[in-house]
């Protein structure tokens, strides 16, 4: 199973929350321009460092802290209520190179709030709060307002629906840790460095401009990852619908993805990252399917796919064939031998 | 003199900028900022997630993530156009009564077989639950009739899993006038890798009620999608070899092509979805239309390369 994975969830007990990560960021940093300063060593490069550190402690916040682990792995089916691809982020909301999507979990319709949902007893558990979120500080996490679930509208005059979100991971703030990482040795250098006269200076000058330059990429690869370009294959390459203005046409998918509580925002539970996703079908104004038996189809499907002895069969020679096993496929020893030439047997 | 034009107009201008017009300057930059300020504050207005929404109604989505099934038959003339030799034999289609296989050249008319059809999954990563199977069968007179038999749902695995291949089975009962009957299967699927979804097809011949031999038999069909996947006038062709005729042989032909099955599902959704399709495709030939005024060269360069 291909997809793209930056973040890693982490278990109730383990999160941090966003003000540790920046407290601890921030410490470091203000710690490090008043040693510099007090060393007799330049400020600019100092705070460059300090303005690293503070980068590096929020980048790894959101990656490996930010979103708390629900229970593994989890599928569902549903219709795309709204899109969000990152070219519509601004200010440093674009660093986040996430691709989201809103689905209407089956069997609900446009509308249905969070409370219709939950209870519905077949996906509502997916949007439910699953976390003691009563107990947790209120200083943990900057944004958090407690749980209040998702919900989100396609047209302005449309009522609220509650839905589930679910993202396809963007690398930009993974681009940008790495970059910070490695322009934060350069600058430390040129702080050192700058602390000695003549020799120092030139050395310290050289060393801020590659963590400069260094800085500077990594946030231009940042901003601009939004889809390696390697992923388009022309087969492959889709759009994404949602409803027309008849209410028809959007399309309905199943997701298996992890399924995580992201702390970063008012409070909803997402499948994050996608890891499968497909298109079922497309809305017609009703659920043409019994949701129980669609969902289980679905969700055995893609678990027998993901399967080790799946991907063991798939590397046999029998299972190379691209065209059509008669034409560019072969048959294990034991059937050759008795039927050289006979396609594989209906039955 | 042109010079002394040139100092003169240059300083009456300077003298102007600081006479009154910094003011008239001020004043439009004010008008710029207070408007942009206020677009800002109303959108500021429009919840977060709703501001990022995408706007129309085609959004591209490029992840490895997404995955896209390629379930399919034995088709000939889809291989021929790969430039592949093909048997006329279907080896995917065939007709069971009392479990006991049927060549489709000796078939009684008025009898109930099992039609069945074994389906393949091309992704490795990409399964199809619940895949509609459409049975049907042609009759051929002075007009092609196509008639419905049954259909059955399949759960077609990916390539080297479980339910695969993937076997679809209906009930048919046999015609009661002797002739040649073409047997159809539909995968009724919509979004697969190639963009196609298949339609077998398989030729029954009540062959000992035949009184003369029909020396050979063709028919075509011209279809126009609305698509912009597949916008193109496609002829399709089911023709049969006489020498298989002659011989009695099971006559198989299928076909696969990807405007068929677009056309049929565009007109299974109804003309809703036909709008909805014609736009992106509009929307997609207005994206080409610039690209050609802008950079024929490198548009030419992509045409031919496609």
């Amino acid at each position: 199973m291909a997809y793209h994975q930056y973040t890693q969830c982490v278990s109730d007990a383990d999160h941090r929350g966003q003000l540790a990560y920046l407290g601890v960021g921030g410490l470091l940093g203000v710690a490090t321009v008043v040693g510099v300063l007090l060393a007799g060593g330049a400020l600019l490069p100092g705070a460059g460092v300090a303005a690293l550190l503070l980068i590096i402690a929020y980048c790894k916040w959101w990656l490996y802290d930010r979103l708390i682990c629900l229970g593994g792995e989890r599928c569902a089916i549903g219709m795309v209520l709204t899109v969000e691809p990152p070219q519509n982020k601004s200010g440093l909301d674009a660093f986040d190179t996430d691709y989201s999507i809103n689905l209407v979990l089956s069997p609900r319709k446009v509308g249905d709030d969070q409370a219709k949902t939950e209870s519905d007893g077949i996906q509502g558990d997916l949007i439910k709060n699953q976390l003691p979120l009563g107990n947790r500080p209120l200083h943990a996490d900057l944004s958090r307002e407690g749980f209040t679930g998702e919900k989100t509208r396609q047209w302005g005059n449309d009522p609220y629906t509650a839905v589930l979100h679910c993202e396809f991971e963007g690398g930009g703030v993974k681009t940008l840790y790495d970059a910070a990482q490695a322009a934060l040795v350069f600058a430390a250098a040129a702080t050192v460095a700058c602390s000695i006269p003549i020799l120092g200076w030139v050395a310290c000058a050289i060393l801020g401009a590659i963590a400069a330059v260094i800085t500077i990429a990594g946030i231009i690869a940042a901003l601009n990852d939004r889809g390696n370009p390697s992923d388009v294959n022309p087969d492959l390459g889709t759009e994404l619908h949602v409803n027309d203005y008849t209410r028809v046409g959007a399309d309905l998918l199943v997701v298996k993805g992890e399924w995580v509580y992201d702390s970063a925002h008012e409070g909803w539970n997402e499948l994050h990252p996608i890891r499968h996703c497909q298109r079922i079908g497309q809305w017609n104004g009703f659920w043409s399917w019994d949701t129980k038996l669609a969902r289980d189809h679905w969700c055995t499907a893609l678990d027998d796919a993901d399967k080790d002895s799946t991907h063991d069969n798939q590397a046999k020679p029998e299972n190379q064939w691209t065209v059509h096993p008669v034409i560019d496929g072969c048959q294990p020893r034991e059937r050759e031998d008795g039927h050289p030439n006979d396609p594989p047997p209906l039955h | 003199m042109r010079f002394l034009q040139a100092l003169l107009s240059s300083l009456v201008t300077i003298v102007r900028t600081i006479a009154y017009e910094w003011l008239l300057a001020l004043c439009a930059l004010w008008r710029r900022l207070a408007g942009a300020c206020r677009r800002a504050s109303a959108a500021k207005r429009i919840p977060v997630r709703e501001r990022r929404a995408a706007r129309g109604q085609c959004t591209p989505v490029r992840d490895i993530a997404f995955k896209k099934p390629d379930p399919l038959l034995y088709s000939q003339p889809y291989l021929m156009s790969q430039g592949l030799v093909v048997t006329w034999d279907n080896p995917d289609i065939a007709l069971y009564r009392n479990g006991a296989l049927v060549p489709s050249s000796q078939l009684a008319s008025d009898t109930e077989y099992e039609i069945v059809a074994r389906i393949w999954n091309n992704s490795t990563d990409a399964p199809v639950a619940m895949l509609p199977v459409v049975f049907s069968y042609l009759s051929f007179g002075i007009a092609t009739l196509s008639h419905p038999i049954a259909s059955d749902t399949v759960n077609l695995g990916v390539k080297g899993g479980p339910n695969h291949p993937a076997f679809a089975r209906v009930k048919w009962r046999t015609p009661t006038a002797a002739g040649h009957y073409c047997i159809q299967v539909f995968l009724d699927w919509f979004d697969t890798q190639t963009r196609t979804t298949t339609l077998a097809r398989k030729i029954r011949s009540s062959a000992r009620r035949i009184r003369r031999p029909i020396s050979s038999l063709s028919f075509a069909t011209t279809q126009r999608s609305a698509s912009f996947t597949a916008s193109r006038l496609t002829l399709i062709a089911c023709r049969e070899s006489p020498t298989a005729i002659r011989e009695s042989a099971p006559r198989v032909v299928a076909f696969r092509n990807n405007t068929t099955a677009k056309t049929s599902l565009s007109r299974r959704v109804g003309g809703l979805k036909s709008i909805r399709h014609i736009r992106c495709w509009r929307q997609q030939k207005k994206n080409r239309s610039r690209l050609e005024s802008r950079h024929p060269r490198a548009s030419r360069e992509i045409r031919a390369s496609t």
